[in-house]
């Protein structure tokens, strides 16, 4: 992991600073490493204490009886994909304005997020509206919509997927992240704007939510599922740097003579 | 229709009014009006949170293990690459002489 961080270095060094410079990225990698495993940490202790709000601590809704607990991680897993879509499309207008590694890397990272989050969005929504509303799908514009905003990061990964990694891909892809972004207000504001059977619980007069213990438990899903998407970002955000980076150093293996292993 | 299939299943069973061939001891299987109402709500509440409890740890799974792999390679390459440039100028003089 150590080497993860460490930013490619094309330009010719001298053998000790360019240990020097290997030894400051191994520090700061140490630090970020150190950072990440202590968001982990807290991460899961806060999912546990959610986990334990939403079946102990938060009473069940008189109508819907225990499915509606559903809704405590449905909503803040909506939310997470937001979060992922945004971090791509920021991502994606960083690397459309500077073209650097990192921007690329965090739109991928955020798509990820995205995708997965929104099929868990996906999938938790319809299992709430089989009892809800008696059936598992249909045509809502909140739900359409949705749906919309997942198959276009699904697109955008299948772009990077099997499309090569070339200036012109990536920003394509870019492009795709940045416009894809254009979604999430619809999907927002699709329940006000169209109606449809989709609730509208969290809204400026303060929702649904009658208990306060309702309302904490919600709270701390919001909570959880913001540092797990951190989390997520933060490490696929790792993953895509390193692999950047092991494709340098094949390069310069490549150019040195260096044989495969 | 439990009930009477029950009170059937008693009659017979005490021998009172067995039913004598298989036809008479047939039953009618219907639905129940609104079936989708009639899910558990406890099952529908354990899919959804396997499935995202499966998702997650399956990405981050996935997501460890690649990272290790690529990790493994980084390091390995840039050892290998290290004792090159060391060598290099060894060989450049071994070549020009």
């Amino acid at each position: 992991m150590a080497a993860a961080l460490a930013l490619p270095c094309r330009t010719a060094m001298t053998e000790p600073r360019r240990a020097a410079v290997s030894d400051r990225a191994s520090a700061r990698a140490r630090t970020f490493d150190g950072i990440f495993y202590g968001l982990l940490g807290v991460t899961a202790i806060c999912t546990i204490w959610t986990i334990h709000a939403i079946f102990l601590k938060a009473p069940t809704e008189a109508t819907m009886g225990i499915v509606q607990k559903i809704f405590y991680f449905h909503v803040p897993i909506a939310y997470s994909m937001y979060l992922g879509a945004t971090a791509c499309f920021v991502g994606s207008a960083g690397y459309l304005y500077n073209g650097k590694q990192g921007w690329d890397s965090l739109a991928r990272a955020g798509a990820e997020v995205a995708v997965v989050m929104g099929l868990l969005v996906m999938i938790t929504g319809p299992l709430w509206a089989a009892k809800a509303w008696g059936v598992y799908w249909t045509w809502d514009p909140r739900l359409t919509t949705q749906m919309l905003s997942v198959l276009l990061y699904v697109a955008y990964l299948v772009l990077r997927l099997f499309t090569g990694d070339g200036d012109a891909e990536r920003r394509f892809a870019a492009a795709l992240g940045v416009l894809g972004a254009a979604n999430l207000p619809i999907i927002h504001f699709s329940v006000q704007k169209w109606g449809g059977t989709h609730p509208a619980v969290i809204t400026g007069k303060g929702g649904g939510l009658t208990d306060p213990a309702m309302v904490s438990t919600l709270m701390f899903g919001f909570l959880s599922f913001t540092l797990f998407s951190i989390v997520l970002l933060w490490s696929r955000y790792r993953i895509d740097l390193s692999s950047s980076r092991l494709a340098d150093l094949e390069q310069e293996a490549l150019e040195l003579g260096i044989g495969e292993d | 229709m439990t009930n009477s299939f029950a009170r059937a299943s008693f009659a017979f069973q005490a021998g009172t009014d067995a039913p004598r061939t298989v036809e008479d001891r047939s039953t009618t299987f219907r639905p129940v009006q609104g079936g989708d109402q009639m899910q558990s709500g406890e099952h529908l509440l354990v899919e959804a949170y396997a499935a995202i409890w499966i998702v997650l740890f399956a990405l981050i799974l996935l997501g460890w293990r690649r990272q290790r792999r690529i990790d493994a390679r980084v390091t390995g390459l840039e050892a290998a690459l290290a004792q090159a440039r060391a060598e290099a100028p060894a060989k450049k003089k071994a070549e020009a002489s």
